[in-house]
């Protein structure tokens, strides 16, 4: 399993670097001691900072779904942009207006893959996400209640990422209309 | 490691002492029971953020912004290939095809405009590549222009047409610029094989002309490369042949062009056009009808089927209906000047040549310098694009009908300056310059003929003897068996 995890993330290393260093960011914002910053290891942390339990439920969700917000703003303009040029325009790695290599679409490669690489790197470990529905237990009900969806699509998306279910959707989400417009 | 110790000063209360630093800090800044403050742990256990973090983070803000500065320019292009499907669904091809064009000038940035403006060789290089463009539209906006042209235009010209635009390689393997190539290359082979048999042959009237020959020729050929294509474009010769072989049979021509349409559905153009031109010149009005139909069901922006279709109605005698249609074509394509022709054909045929002379003057004020700069454009350039390659065209038959509206008018000088002048001038060169002859018809040497003869000017009568002929109507009219008006507004002699 960590085997999968490490070649995912290493396949998507912008973002699992990006992610990683959100992470540390915001452990020191929330003044979370952090354990080792390490950003790329051999197991199952790789793309994650080993660190000790949040201490609230609002550090939590800060820690489990901030950096997987900054990293789907960065990704959508890159995504819109090589969706436009490769799927909309068509663009190809040879222009077929010279024969020769398409600057264009070595650009919005480039793109898709950065905004793929932020894109399967949203969650945290499956750790973080029962560290924060635990805070969430000792919470009053209102509270409870209006962070269910949050908490709930965390758990799922990181139980995705760790089978890497959700690399799998995000590559195909990206590649399919791309290819089917060739 | 070197501890501190308290000096024994009091500590306030919710700040602690840390023995690292020796600093008294909040509560805050220390971990559970610790006696070293966070900021002190970082340090021994080298869990800073690091600095390549910060730098990984930089690119990525920047390639998104870099991303969001691309957007506006895909955008604007993609809205113009939306308007331009929207157009073709719309069955307005022309504009589709010109929308096509201005989307991907949008495309390719400043480096086409500006080499434009210069008008430098450095325009074709922009356009064909030979420069690297980094904004180069993709596979998909060419397809769709390359579809949207051969709908317009024919198969043939859609090929050269992206010959000359594209990569010659590479459009050999991208659909439908591949299928095209081969349309082309199967038209080329069907016409080699008649230019082969034409040259074996030398024939003094049409129908000297060996056309079971010809006909037997292509079958054997086609027989031997059969194909869609082969079939079709043998049928369109054979057609063209037995027409000019034997006018007083028209339905073996016609046959051969539903052939034809059966064959290659998508060269709809050519065919319809040759069978416009049988009912133009048998004065069938529903072969003319059928023509014009043939074309405005697929392309409403077509304004010589228009013209056919009000000159099928006029034959058939009714006007009111023609009248309609020509508003109707005045609202498809609003600047063509087949609108003008045909109303000036229309007020001909009411007999109203005060009428026409109104008509003729307002049209002038707007035809004659707009066509004047395009026949200068021509010479200029050697080349046209389509949209003033088929301002020319119409503005040949433009002349045409203001020729005989002059000609009504006994103003030979007028009717000399457009049917010869411009109609004949425009005709020759644009025909010359880029190799198409079909806007060189009987009509232009008939409409010549008449002014030049009519003015008396003797140089343009030989400038058009040596070119061609008119036909027996118009040597009617020239010789005074039938009159102007007969020939004009009776329709007793086809000569337009």
């Amino acid at each position: 399993m960590s085997v999968i995890r490490c070649i995912l993330t290493f396949l998507t290393l912008p973002g699992a670097y990006a992610h990683a260093f959100a992470e540390h960011v915001l452990l020191k914002c929330t003044r979370t001691p952090v354990e080792d910053s390490a950003y790329l290891q051999r197991n199952e942390l790789c793309g994650h900072v080993e660190h000790k339990p949040v201490r609230s439920l609002g550090a939590g969700l800060a820690l489990c779904m901030a950096p997987g917000l900054l990293a789907a703003a960065l990704s959508v303009p890159m995504l819109w942009a090589g969706m436009l040029f490769l799927r909309q325009w068509g663009v190809t790695l040879y222009a077929i207006q010279t024969g020769g290599v398409s600057g264009l679409f070595v650009v919005c490669a480039a793109l898709l893959y950065l905004a793929f690489a932020l894109l399967c790197n949203l969650f945290p470990t499956v750790e973080d996400a029962l560290f924060l529905s635990e805070a969430r237990r000792e919470k009053s009900i209102p509270i409870r209640l209006l962070t269910a969806l949050p908490v709930l699509f965390v758990r799922i998306g990181a139980w995705c990422a760790r089978w890497g279910v959700w690399h799998l959707l995000c590559a195909a989400s990206i590649l399919c209309p791309v290819l089917i417009s060739f | 490691m070197k501890e501190f110790e308290h000096n024994g000063q009091a500590i306030p209360k919710g700040r602690r002492f840390c023995t690292c630093c020796g600093e008294i800090k909040r509560e805050s800044a220390f971990e559970g029971d610790s006696t070293h403050c966070m900021a002190c742990c970082e340090k021994m256990l080298h869990t800073r953020v690091h600095a390549s973090g910060f730098a990984v983070s930089f690119v990525l803000v920047c390639a998104a912004v870099f991303a969001a500065l691309l957007i506006p320019k895909g955008v604007a292009v993609n809205r113009l290939v939306q308007a331009a499907r929207l157009q073709e669904a719309q069955g307005r091809l022309y504009s589709a095809c010109d929308t096509y064009a201005a989307a991907i000038d949008c495309a390719q940035t400043s480096a086409a405009k500006n080499s434009a403006q210069e008008g430098s060789a450095q325009a074709d290089d922009a356009q064909k590549g030979d420069s690297p463009v980094f904004f180069t539209p993709g596979r998909r906006i060419w397809r769709e222009f390359g579809r949207a042209y051969a709908r317009a235009y024919t198969r043939t010209e859609a090929a050269d047409f992206a010959e000359s635009h594209l990569d010659r390689n590479l459009i050999r393997t991208v659909q439908p610029f591949s299928s095209y190539m081969r349309a082309r290359s199967d038209y080329n082979s069907i016409l080699s094989q008649v230019q082969n048999i034409d040259a074996e042959y030398t024939y003094q009237s049409a129908s000297d002309m060996p056309y079971d020959k010809i006909a037997d020729a292509l079958d054997a050929f086609v027989a031997k490369h059969d194909s869609a294509n082969m079939r079709g474009y043998a049928a369109y010769f054979k057609a063209s042949a037995a027409w000019f072989h034997d006018p007083a049979d028209p339905q073996s021509a016609l046959a051969l062009y539903d052939q034809m349409l059966e064959n290659v559905p998508d060269e709809y153009v050519s065919a319809y056009t040759g069978i416009a031109q049988i009912g133009q010149e048998s004065g069938d009005a529903d072969v003319l009808l059928r023509a014009a139909e043939g074309i405005l069901t697929r392309n409403k922006e077509h304004a010589e089927a228009w013209s056919w279709k009000v000159q099928a109605q006029v034959v058939s005698g009714d006007t009111d209906a023609a009248a309609k249609t020509l508003a109707q074509m005045r609202k498809a394509c609003p600047d063509s000047p087949l609108c003008d022709a045909m109303t000036l054909f229309l007020s001909l045929r009411g007999e109203d040549v005060d009428a026409a002379k109104a008509a003729r003057d307002a049209a002038d004020k707007r035809l004659i310098p707009a066509g004047e700069q395009v026949f200068n454009t021509l010479l200029a350039k050697r080349a046209l694009d389509d949209a003033d390659a088929r301002f020319l065209r119409e503005s040949v038959r433009y002349q045409l009908y203001a020729a005989a509206v002059s000609l009504l008018e006994k103003d030979v000088d007028a009717a000399l300056a457009c049917g010869y002048e411009r109609a004949f001038n425009y005709a020759y060169y644009y025909a010359s310059i880029t190799g198409d002859g079909s806007v060189m018809t009987q009509s232009v040497f008939n409409m010549a003929a008449l002014c030049a003869n009519r003015a008396a000017d003797e140089e343009a009568v030989d400038t058009i003897a040596q070119i061609g002929d008119c036909d027996s109507a118009t040597s009617d009219v020239l010789q005074g068996k039938i009159s102007l008006k007969d020939a004009f507004c009776k329709g007793k002699a086809v000569i337009l």
